[in-house]
């Protein structure tokens, strides 16, 4: 098989596309989900991000005694810790316990990081006329203490070096004490912090080590003491992003699974076809590869939320290949080229259209949604370049069906057509209005604030992750103050200013109390001025060794001075204070500081005042305190939540609601089709909302952006259910079996595209997935059974829609008119006959193309004649116009050597009836090149009088005339003059030769007559001019067969003339004359010109 | 009769002895324990009865990181059903005295004062409350909910010796051994030992004893004075 240099490409651009896909990396963090502006959020986003154990696990341990939780902790980190190529560190008590340094390197590091005068205090104290009554109070101490921490602190201590400034905050007691961050208040609940050897990078890593920490874990609860007793979960960064891997894959398989599973099911129910249905079950899968790659190269990291595109678009872009496929059945007579090409522009409008409303989801402000938004929009447009390419390649060179399916014949249907039954509308628009109202009044639908609508539904890691935070304290009501800062000396000064600040705040009882780093926090300035002090106090580590010795202290004691005076002598000889060394040190920095690519954290605390709300606090710290600190809280966020979730949804409904009148307004051009759409929307939403109520559901960030969606997604059915009941006049049978049906299609695909992640992992994306196939159902019922009844009680008048425009073009097209044709005719002169007639074939094709809904009007003309094969023979039409015009122009230009051109057949029944005497009068239709025609029966000796009406324009009327005229043929304007008739009547009374044109009667002389089984509007004036004259009757026809024309006449048609004296034998007379030329008609549709509407609306009754 | 063969005799008789000595100090052991249990028990009985005791006290502080060890006198008075107060130091440097629902610790020398909440606690201050009722049991069940009785061994003059070991994992942690010696027919501990993990020993040695003195007024009060700075600890 040999690629075409474009396949080649559109290969390479897929391959390009799709390398995107290993960038793709999955991001667990919630609080990226949220809005950024939110008040708290970037302060609880930091914090969950270094400050939460992100990237340790935590091992929950929960058991009835406090000494089975601490026994089982303990030989889980002892057991866990042998497997050094599993962990890199455990911790499950306070670091310094276990710290062979004991903390020394973080004292003495705590002291030349000190406040200097704290330093001279301290100096002042261990000096040696001093020393001997300091020793003395700490043997006084030890010998009289009631407090176990006192005597075990001052018996290693004596001297006092771990005794720091400010050791009595709340945060330096966590650090000594250090029980609070491992251990529930009564000890029966502990964790477990493990760290992995290197970062986990991916998801799937962590799902990996993840399971061999559980498979330790299992291990060890078998072989040791822990067994049974101890209740054991997991969370924290590794267990988060495993899970929610885990039910990515799950939601991906399912959601994805089902909604294709689904689609594949309506295709095969209705087309009941192998091959299309797998075919497009590829594409789909391409198009959700490709939209991936795309979003690896675009996007980079995708949320937990953003995934549910996937059944989302799958639910959605189906349309197109279904679309493509019901045209390549109903219109055989097409090539697949040309189906392509025709639906290539509303396949693309259509995307774009729900790319848009998809896009618009940016401007919501949640991060999460803004993604999903962005995927389903660039999929969108993937699916429709995909599908427009690719879905009819199979089918090039199979054998296409003939048959048209017995449903997609409208012609078939003008017996079963009926209207809508109204009576039932108002009662039961009144009865559902009326039980949604009352639901929403009596249980109106709750918002729910907690950011848990992000979260995932049934999640281990996050309940265990809420345990930790409720056992531990570490909730309680507190704020967390996150200060950043571009380096570190730089946070230094913001927390040397927020110190004071949050000190006024407190005395002035706005918040309860605070704690931040600032001690902690490497200080320059301050290590600076205490390296001389410290490093003096180190120097007489000699003597102050030998004091203790002397004081009768020994052991532990005295190695821990030395220890810490030997960490002050090295420390002091540093120029710029590292970051807290050793073991401790390091815990305890990385439970206050981080840092990564936006810059360096600290992390504080600030205790709530009890008259103080949350959000109060929140603000009040950052007016306070300013730039470089964010301040956020569980409790501060659910209001922020709600207030923004609300302006927001409340904004982008009206945008949506606006873009839609617009866009409905230009579309219709009439009030009441826009307000009609609209009304749709509306009662779908009220009928929604009701649902809501009665099931319980409730308003969250998520599923509040539903409404916009469901706006722009739902439109859709209202505009093609008004289009198609404009379009059939409101006939019910052909609105159900054509749109109806295909609304239905298209609207469960994309209700199961959105119900298949209603069970999704993420308790967000459920909701909203949720509220949008309930509320699509209820928008395409309302579409469905509801519109129809309200546009006939209301609409129906004067609609001027898409389908209204058919019947509203009456006129020729602009482009006949006298300027162009004299034009052409001058042009005609100059280009060969070839030429011009390949150029105009081009041309109106083109033009058949662009005005679509002239297009349309040849089909609707061409249905009665040729069924389903109207849409292909539509196109020839144009085609053969143009050829048409070319050989008109070249005629009237002179050029045409009319009888060889011309195979003149029938030539005896005209000679048989030019013997009678009584005059000729020939009947044509606007089929083929009648002109030619005319010309060729002037061979017969006799002057032809051609009956027209009127042209176009200026003088066109006259100029046609002239050029007739000098072919030797008569013109006579009939229009709407009846008198006009006198001249022809003379005419055929002298035994004359006159033609006249029977399909395109002006009003005044029209007369319903049965064509193809429908109503046709006659011209009556052959029967007239039989009544009047007695002529003799001939059909003619002139086609365009081969390189040249036909013109084949007909035998004469018979009549009785007395009994023409009725209208009503009139009225028979001229169906029975056109219905003559149902077999030309039949065998040349494609040559009969009619570029205005020729049916009335309403089908008559056979 | 056959008679056995010398070599074979002599270890007939071995084996005969070595059972013989075996089986004696077995029913010695279990007579004994049998004895101290009952021992145990009369005291308990004794304990029972009393409402109120005191007497002095020596305590000993022998720390690891101390070359000597701390020695200070004092007096101790304990009223049914579980108050006391405990005076360290002559004059007083520390106070415990525990009220119903919590402990008061007082240092007049520093005037300082700490309340310490009685329940909901954990870790080494519940040791230390335990420690400091220690030598109080009422009965076998007060012993045997916080402690393991490793041993009870007979001293001289009708005394013996309760050997305890905490019951909680966490506690022995913090201590690793209790040491109880009492006379049957005294209420109250001749002394206590209480041995902790980092090798400190803390002993109290109780003498001139007073079973159920008057107690004057109120003797357990856990009013702060005015003049003291206190804390309080949850």
């Amino acid at each position: 098989m040999r690629l075409s240099w474009r396949g080649v490409v559109l290969i390479l651009l897929g391959l390009l596309i799709l390398a995107g896909l290993p960038r793709i990396r999955l991001s667990t963090d919630i609080f990226g989900l949220l809005p950024p502006d939110v008040p708290g959020v970037r302060a609880l986003r930091i914090w969950d991000r270094h400050f939460s154990g992100a990237h340790e696990l935590t091992i929950t341990l929960a058991a009835d005694e406090a000494s089975e939780a601490t026994a089982a902790a303990r030989e889980l980190a002892l057991a866990l810790r042998q497997r050094s190529n599993l962990v890199s560190r455990v911790n499950w008590q306070p670091v310094w316990r276990e710290d062979p340094d004991h903390g020394a390197g973080f004292l003495a590091w705590q002291w030349l990081n000190q406040d200097p005068r704290a330093v001279a205090g301290f100096e002042r104290r261990l000096a040696s006329t001093n020393l001997s009554l300091v020793l003395e109070e700490t043997r006084s101490a030890l010998q009289f203490s009631m407090s176990p921490e006192e005597i075990g602190r001052r018996a290693y201590d004596p001297l006092g070096l771990a005794q720091l400034p400010g050791a009595d905050s709340r945060l330096a007691a966590e650090f000594r004490e250090g029980d609070a961050f491992f251990a529930s208040p009564e000890g029966r609940f502990r964790i477990v912090q493990v760290r992995p050897p290197q970062s986990l990078g991916g998801f799937d890593a962590a799902g990996r080590w993840l399971d061999s920490i559980r498979a330790e874990v299992k291990r060890v609860r078998e072989t040791s003491s822990v067994k049974g007793a101890v209740r054991v979960r997991f969370t924290g960064g590794p267990a988060i992003a495993a899970e929610t891997s885990r039910d990515m894959e799950q939601d991906m398989r399912g959601s994805v699974g089902g909604t294709a599973l689904l689609v594949a099911c309506m295709f095969a129910l209705v087309h009941r076809r192998i091959v299309p249905l797998l075919w497009m079950q590829a594409l789909l899968a391409i198009v959700l590869l490709l939209t991936l790659g795309l979003a690896g190269w675009l996007l980079g990291g995708l949320n937990v939320v953003s995934l549910g595109f996937a059944s989302i678009l799958l639910g959605l872009v189906d349309d197109y290949g279904l679309v493509l496929y019901q045209e390549m059945l109903a219109e055989p007579g097409e090539s697949l080229e040309q189906i392509r090409i025709a639906h290539t522009r509303p396949i693309v409008a259509s995307a774009g259209t729900t790319a848009a409303a998809f896009l618009l989801l940016n401007a919501a402000g949640v991060p999460g949604l803004a993604q999903l938004g962005t995927l389903v929009a660039l999929g969108t447009a993937v699916a429709a370049v995909v599908m427009l390419l690719l879905f009819l390649q199979p089918f090039l060179r199979r054998t296409r069906r003939t048959a048209v399916s017995h449903s997609d014949s409208p012609t078939d249907e003008v017996a079963a057509s009926a209207g809508f039954d109204t009576r039932w509308v108002i009662p039961a628009t009144v009865a559902i209005a009326f039980a949604a109202c009352a639901a929403i009044a009596l249980r109106p639908p709750q918002f729910d604030i907690s950011p848990a609508a992000l979260r995932p539904t049934h999640s281990e890691s996050y309940a265990a992750l809420d345990e930790v935070q409720q056992e531990l304290g570490r909730r309680g009501g507190d704020t967390w103050l996150v200060f950043s800062g571009a380096t570190e000396g730089a946070l230094a000064n913001t927390l040397r200013v927020a110190g004071p600040v949050l000190q006024r705040l407190q005395d002035a009882g706005r918040i309860g109390g605070f704690d931040i780093p600032d001690r902690l926090w490497p200080n320059p300035s301050n290590w600076s001025a205490n390296r001389d002090s410290i490093g003096a106090i180190a120097s007489r580590r000699a003597g102050l060794i030998a004091a203790l010795n002397t004081a009768g202290f020994q052991g532990g004691a005295v190695e821990f001075a030395g220890r810490i005076l030997a960490e002050m002598a090295r420390l002091a000889g540093l120029d710029t204070p590292p970051i807290p060394p050793g073991l401790t040190g390091s815990w305890a920095w990385e439970q206050v500081a981080a840092r990564d690519q936006e810059g360096v954290f600290a992390l504080g605390r600030v205790h709530g005042a009890p008259d103080r709300s949350a959000t109060q606090v929140v603000r009040d710290i950052e007016l306070a305190v300013g730039s470089g600190v964010a301040a956020g809280s569980w409790e501060a966020l659910g209001p922020g939540l709600r207030d923004l979730a609300g302006s927001r949804a409340t904004w982008l409904t009206l945008a949506m609601t606006a873009l839609i009148a617009a866009a409905l307004a230009i579309t219709y051009k009439d009030v009441r089709a826009v307000i009609l759409s609209l009304a749709v929307l509306l009662f779908g939403g009220l009928i929604l909302w009701g649902f809501m109520a009665v099931a319980g559901w409730r308003w969250n960030l998520m599923n509040l952006l539903a409404l916009p969606l469901l706006l722009g997604s739902g439109v859709d059915y209202a505009i093609h259910q008004q289009t198609a009941l404009v379009r059939h006049d409101g006939d019910r049978v052909r609105v159900r079996r054509g749109t109806s049906r295909a609304l239905w299609l298209g609207g469960l695909t994309t209700v199961a595209g959105f119900g298949s992640l209603a069970w999704s992992a993420n308790a967000g994306l459920a909701g909203l997935a949720r509220v949008s196939a309930v509320g699509i159902v209820c928008v395409l019922a309302t579409a469905q059974f509801l519109l129809p009844g309200w546009w006939a009680l209301w609409g129906r008048r004067g609609p001027a829609g898409p389908g209204a425009g058919i019947s509203g073009r009456g006129k020729p097209s602009r482009l006949y008119g006298p300027r162009l044709w004299v034009f052409a005719v001058g042009v005609a002169r100059w280009i060969p006959a070839g030429t011009l007639r390949g150029l105009m074939r081009i041309g109106a094709g083109i033009y058949g193309r662009l005005d679509r809904k002239r297009f349309e009007i040849v089909v609707r003309n061409l249905e009665p004649l040729v069924g389903g094969q109207a849409r292909g023979t539509a196109r020839g039409v144009f085609c053969k116009f143009g050829e048409k015009l070319a050989d008109l122009w070249r005629f009237e230009a002179g050029l045409v050597a009319t009888a060889e051109m011309i195979d003149l057949r029938g030539r005896e029944h005209i000679e048989k009836a030019l013997a009678t005497k009584r005059g000729v009068l020939l009947v044509t239709l606007h089929l083929g090149n009648w002109e030619l025609g005319a010309v060729s029966l002037a061979t017969f000796g006799r002057r032809l009088l051609v009956l027209t009406q009127a042209e176009p324009g200026d003088k066109f009327t006259e100029r046609r005339q002239a050029a007739r005229a000098v072919q030797g043929i008569d013109t006579l304007v009939v229009g709407d003059q009846p008198f006009a008739f006198v001249e022809v009547i003379r005419r055929l009374a002298e035994g004359g030769f006159v033609a006249l044109l029977a399909d395109r009667p002006a009003p005044s002389t029209a007369v319903p007559v049965n064509l193809f089984g429908r109503e046709f509007a006659g011209s009556r004036a052959p029967a007239e001019l039989a009544r009047a004259s007695g002529c003799e009757i001939l059909p003619v026809t002139i086609v365009r067969v081969g390189p040249g024309y036909r013109a084949e006449v007909l035998p004469a048609l018979p009549y009785d003339r007395r009994e023409l004296g009725s209208g009503a034998a009139r009225a028979r007379f001229t169906g029975e004359i056109l219905r003559a030329f149902e077999p030309a008609l039949r065998q040349h549709a494609d040559q009969w010109f009619h570029f205005v509407p020729v049916w009335p609306e309403k089908p008559a009754a056979s | 009769m056959v008679s056995l063969r010398p070599g074979v005799a002599g270890e007939a008789r071995g084996i005969v002895r070595i059972a013989t000595r075996w089986l004696a100090a077995m029913v010695f052991v279990q007579a004994a324990c049998a004895f101290g249990e009952d021992a145990l028990d009369q005291w308990l009985v004794r304990q029972s009865g009393l409402r109120a005791w005191t007497a002095e006290f020596k305590q000993t502080r022998s720390l690891a990181v101390l070359k000597e060890p701390l020695i200070a006198s004092g007096r101790v008075w304990f009223a049914e059903p579980n108050r006391f107060r405990w005076e360290l130091g002559q004059p007083a440097q520390t106070l415990a005295i525990r009220g119903a629902n919590d402990l008061l610790v007082l240092y007049p020398r520093l005037k300082r004062a700490e309340r310490i909440s009685l329940r909901a606690q954990r870790g080494p201050l519940r040791e230390a409350l335990a420690l400091l009722e220690t030598g109080f049991p009422r009965n076998r069940a007060e012993i045997t909910e916080r402690f393991n009785i490793r041993s009870l061994t007979p001293l001289e003059e009708g005394r013996w010796r309760l050997a305890l070991q905490p019951r909680s994992a966490e506690a022995r942690r913090f201590m690793e051994s209790v040491t109880l010696d009492f006379a049957v027919a005294e209420p109250g501990p001749r002394s206590t030992e209480l041995r902790f993990a980092d090798g400190t020993v803390l002993r109290n040695d109780f003498t001139r004893p007073q079973a159920n003195p008057e107690l004057a007024g109120d003797w357990f009060a856990t009013d702060i004075p005015a003049d003291y700075k206190s804390a309080t600890i949850p």
